[in-house]
């Protein structure tokens, strides 16, 4: 298996041999994590940088530490949408990063395309560590990786994904992985946080979500922008709680052997109630955990020796 | 004095068989004869063999956005000219929102001035509120009478039903016609279509509905005032359902397509990989909608072809795909890509020209006749053979977004005559180069 690519950009790209290598070389790097000494040389001498148009504390965080145990330098460029929108252009500011020399670009910004169209402007490699409300492939990645070690495949496996699906782009790439690598994905969300024609992209829509949690082998949380109330896109927090989150009395519901995750940070009590968060069946933290395994292999396969093995 | 010889003729209504020479003098048409024949009357014109090519009535684009003035780097009146004489356009009219906008006579006079430069027809099209803001009427007599030929705030809707109304009953006291962006602001709050391949392209979607129930109030407005409509860029199936519904009870609407919205969709907005070149306002629609459209357009219920050419800098398209300006240009391809449904049979030469000619004339009330003796010699002439792909270098627009660079197309204007005079030249100027090689 190679790994060829310059950028990892979307799941959308993938294909699933490409997934399952990353996830395969994911579990050598979380090894690593569990040693004393936590520090390799794999990436001395290479930058990388983390270039973030939306606040973002753990998406970030996830990143530097993975880069650092691979023994990259790091450099911050953080910007503010409003400021970007009036001053440099997104171009320009691709082009100063360049002339940093930088191996590594990893890139939040709130416009959907804008990693891919980074790109395409940049030899670096770029990362998508979210773009609008397009994709998050690394969220995506560790999450499979959560599954995998958690349930030993993902063929075959019920997934429910609830919540803004709409507006999330967990949701989206969590939804193209899943489905390639042949699990059985459904979605529910208010119907005006559904995208439309969400069933041609191989899903299905949940109708009662209390009563179809019995058969899930996963249930995927979103979190809910709470800023959406003023955008007439729902009515109230203690409705959306009470119609659309993860509520305790569901526990019962769920196999014995049923997993929850939500890619953080929670809104305890609106999409997920603090029972179901930390019960045993929660996984959320091995996510966080996760993240810097997948993201070090990416980083690997992207800029190390990995494109090769 | 010139003479086009060994041209076939296709006409809107009047049929030509055969192979005819065209003689051209002061402007006019003098004399269409077959080309066996010899007439030594104009052994001093100057003669063009153009065998196996297509002489038509030169086209007219009613939805062309030239920039000028204020918005010069993207293009002016002379550039803008010069794309449309390359894509065969005579006659052009031009969208009011320009800086300052087209409401009040010395822009109208300024571009008509500008125009006659030009050695092609340039029409303003004036806006129907100051500034283009939707809050009060411009001064419609006024600006009719420097030489607006219609009223649209293209670009925006008129939000405010009422002073859309009233802006109907002043413009039916003109007889000129309004031409309406359909668009409901609240609804349109994405960037492509919505539907399958904006949920895959996770970009945000805008409901075909958007277009569609501003289509159907503003048709209704102006069958409620006994106005003239005209419904600009149409995009979706729901919409032509609408504007069916008006003719078939004879109100007084026409509407037009645009060449993207009959040859591109919004899978290939997907495919494109975020290219802002596919991004315009109304977006592109689904399969489904471009081949209702193309029917459409070759039964009658839609009128006419129109660009909507909507230059824009390099550097203002190369942006995040939400935060870059819609549209494209497309007067320099209008043609080749229209002519693409011909060879697919979905509509006749004859048909497309009617559409491209005379149709889109008469709504806006140009005068434009047909090749025939006595006529105004304002003619395009094609190469229905010529295969070619567009580049970017040959563009002759000052902004080079456009899709369809990197395509290919069979069937080009080569050569376009305004008022008796060559404006533009690609055949015999290619013809020369081979030659001094
Ligand atoms: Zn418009």
């Amino acid at each position: 298996m190679k790994f060829n690519r310059k950028d990892l950009v979307s799941i959308r790209d993938l294909t699933k041999e490409e997934i399952e290598f990353i996830l395969e070389q994911a579990q050598s790097f979380k090894e690593i994590n569990e040693r004393v000494i936590k520090k390799v040389p794999t990436l001395r001498g290479k930058t990388v940088v983390t270039c973030f148009y939306e606040p973002s504390t753990r998406t970030r965080l996830s990143f530097e530490v993975a880069a650092k145990r691979l023994s990259a330098d790091t450099l911050n460029f953080s910007a503010s949408t409003s400021s970007v929108k009036k001053g440099e252009t997104f171009l320009d500011t691709l082009k100063n990063i360049e002339a940093l020399k930088s191996d590594v670009v990893i890139i939040r910004h709130p416009a959907s395309g804008a990693t891919k169209f980074a790109s395409k402007i940049l030899k670096a490699s770029v990362v998508n560590a979210g773009d609008g409300i397009n994709e998050h492939p690394t969220q995506a990645l560790l999450d499979a990786f959560t599954i995998l070690e958690k349930k030993g495949r993902i063929k075959g496996l019920n997934i429910i994904i609830a919540g803004d699906i709409l507006h999330s782009r967990v949701a989206r790439s969590n939804i193209f992985l899943l489905t390639k690598l042949g699990a059985n994905v459904k979605v529910y969300a208010p119907p005006m946080m559904m995208p439309r024609d969400i069933e041609k992209t191989g899903v299905k829509i949940v109708k009662d979500f209390r009563d179809e949690i019995k058969e899930a082998d996963v249930v995927m949380m979103l979190r809910v922008q709470l800023e959406r109330q003023n955008k007439a896109l729902f009515p109230s927090i203690r409705e959306y709680a009470k119609f659309f989150g993860f509520k305790k009395e569901y526990l019962e519901n769920l196999k014995n052997d049923a997993i929850i995750m939500h890619p953080g940070p929670m809104n305890r009590g609106v999409e997920i109630s603090s029972e179901v968060a930390d019960s045993d069946k929660s996984v959320i933290l091995e996510q966080v955990e996760n993240g810097i395994a997948v993201r070090m292999a990416i980083l690997y396969l992207l800029i190390g020796s990995g494109g090769e093995s | 004095m010139i003479v086009l010889k060994n041209l076939k003729i296709v006409n809107p209504v009047k049929d030509f068989n055969g192979i005819f020479n065209i003689a051209i003098k002061d402007g006019i048409i003098i004399d269409i004869y077959e080309s066996e024949l010899e007439k030594k009357e104009y052994r001093d014109f100057q003669h063009f063999d153009l065998k196996g090519k297509v002489a038509t009535p030169s086209f007219v684009d009613i939805h062309v956005h030239l920039r000028d003035p204020g918005y010069e780097y993207k293009e002016d009146i002379f550039s803008g000219a010069e794309a449309a004489k390359k894509g065969g356009f005579t006659d052009i009219c031009c969208m009011a929102n320009t800086n300052p906008v087209i409401d009040n006579e010395e822009v109208v006079k300024y571009i008509l001035k500008k125009g006659k430069e030009t050695k092609i027809n340039i029409y303003p099209v004036a806006a129907i509120t100051k500034g283009l803001k939707g809050e009060s009427l411009t001064e419609f007599g006024n600006l009719i009478e420097a030489g607006a030929i219609a009223l649209s705030d293209d670009g925006v809707d008129i939000r405010n039903a009422f002073l859309l109304k009233t802006a109907f009953e002043y413009a039916k006291f003109f007889n000129v016609p309004i031409l309406c962006h359909c668009e409901n602001l609240n609804l349109a709050t994405g960037f492509m279509r919505d539907g399958k391949y904006s949920t895959l392209a996770g970009i945000m979607g805008n409901p075909s509905i958007s277009e569609e129930i501003n289509v159907f109030r503003n048709i209704k407005i102006a069958e409620y005032t006994g106005s003239k409509v005209h419904i600009c860029h149409i995009s979706s199936k729901g919409s032509v359902e609408i504007i069916r519904f008006f003719k078939n009870k004879d109100v007084n609407v026409t509407c037009e397509v645009t060449p993207h919205h009959l040859s591109l969709t919004d899978k290939d907005v997907y495919e494109s990989d975020y290219d802002t070149n596919f991004k315009m306002n109304p977006p592109l629609g689904t399969e489904e909608d471009k081949e209702i459209l193309i029917e459409s357009l070759s039964e009658g219920i839609i009128d006419c072809v129109a660009t909507d050419h909507a230059p824009h800098a390099e550097h203002e398209k190369l942006v995040e795909f939400e935060y870059a300006p819609n549209g494209i240009i497309g007067l320099e391809t209008a043609f080749p890509v229209c002519y693409q449904l011909v060879l697919n049979n979905k509509i006749t030469l004859k048909d497309l020209i009617y559409r491209m000619t005379i149709k889109p004339a008469k709504i806006v009330g140009i005068e434009k006749g047909e090749i025939e003796v006595g006529a105004k010699a304002n003619i395009t002439i094609i190469d229905i053979e010529l295969e070619k792909v567009y580049t970017k270098d040959e563009i002759k627009s000052k902004s080079k977004n456009s899709p369809f660079i990197g395509r290919k197309f069979k069937g080009w204007p080569i050569m376009t005559i305004s008022n008796g005079e060559i404006v533009y030249d690609w055949w015999y100027k290619r013809l020369e180069e081979e030659l001094s090689k």
